[in-house]
């Protein structure tokens, strides 16, 4: 641990510059940020950054200290859960034709129209997307302090919803997703966490 | 009753889980973050099982009402990850 005056950092020393991600190094990782979430609601680091020593760790949180205290404040006594839905598939109405390729027919008119098709879905995709995230944000309403909106990338049907849970809301906030659930059964979710605030350091990051 | 996953389909749910947050979000202190992932590109091989499973867990809700001890259904299916 470094100590920076209020703020304590908890590091490992590593023996190389970069380090390799694997998934048992990534559950070391995340086994001592859960210990310190068991105390108290700390910032998560990302995996794998690497500083030269102790004075480099604490010239680059220094500099961040406001940010810092001011992003350790609004997640204090709160956690994250994620959501995770996919976005309904398209009708056969708003499904666009093949792909365009690159080759012989890919010039003109008709490659054109097949570009304004795709353009026409992942606008769809972002549309039904809205859609079910209002209906998860609805279901949760006033249980939780924050949330945070991601998709795999175009393309993707996975949207996630991270939400940052004061910590006596966890039972309420678990229960309103078992009601949507009851009152959707079609709709595919999944619930993680507690987790410590993962998607919700933004303010922080260089 | 067929609707739950293999045990080793649950593992491998958390661990995408886990790796999606750990690797993909937090805080970033130095400017340029290095991760080398030995060739495999963690994030994407994570989301992707995330969507294979949900895609599982769509197809059998499909007729199913009610029905919240699925294992994906329930908040305790996606446990904050077991200790190796």
């Amino acid at each position: 641990m470094v100590d920076l005056s209020g703020l304590t950092v908890w590091v490992s020393e590593v023996a190389t510059p970069t380090v390799v991600a694997s998934p048992a190094r990534a559950r070391d990782h995340d086994r001592v940020v859960r210990a310190a979430l068991e105390h108290e609601t700390p910032l998560p680091a990302r995996f794998g950054q690497v500083v030269a020593g102790d004075a480099e760790l604490v010239a680059a949180l220094e500099g961040r200290r406001e940010a810092l205290e001011a992003t350790l404040a609004k997640v204090d006594g709160a956690v994250e859960m994620t959501v995770r839905m996919l976005v309904p598939a398209a009708t056969d109405d708003e499904r666009p034709a093949d792909a365009p390729r690159a080759g012989s027919d890919a010039t003109g008119r008709r490659y054109l129209e097949r570009v304004a098709a795709l353009q026409r879905e992942e606008r769809n995709v972002r549309a039904r997307a809205a859609v079910i995230s209002e209906r998860v944000t609805s279901a949760v309403g006033e249980l939780v302090r924050a949330q945070s909106f991601a998709s795999a990338g175009a393309g993707s049907s996975l949207v996630t919803l991270s939400h940052l849970v004061p910590r006596e809301n966890i039972e309420a906030y678990r229960s309103a997703l078992l009601r949507l659930r009851r009152e959707e059964p079609a709709l595919a979710i999944m619930v993680s966490g507690p987790w410590a605030p993962y998607s919700f350091t933004e303010g922080v990051s260089a | 009753m067929t609707d739950t996953l293999e045990p080793a389909d649950d593992d491998a749910l958390v661990l995408s889980d886990l790796l999606s947050h750990v690797l993909d979000k937090g805080v970033v202190i130095t400017g340029d973050v290095v991760i080398s992932i030995a060739g495999i590109d963690l994030i994407s091989v994570s989301l992707s099982v995330l969507i294979t499973a949900l895609e599982t867990l769509e197809r059998k809700s499909v007729g199913v009402t009610g029905r919240l001890s699925h294992p994906l259904g329930d908040l305790s299916v996606l446990r904050p990850p077991r200790d190796a």
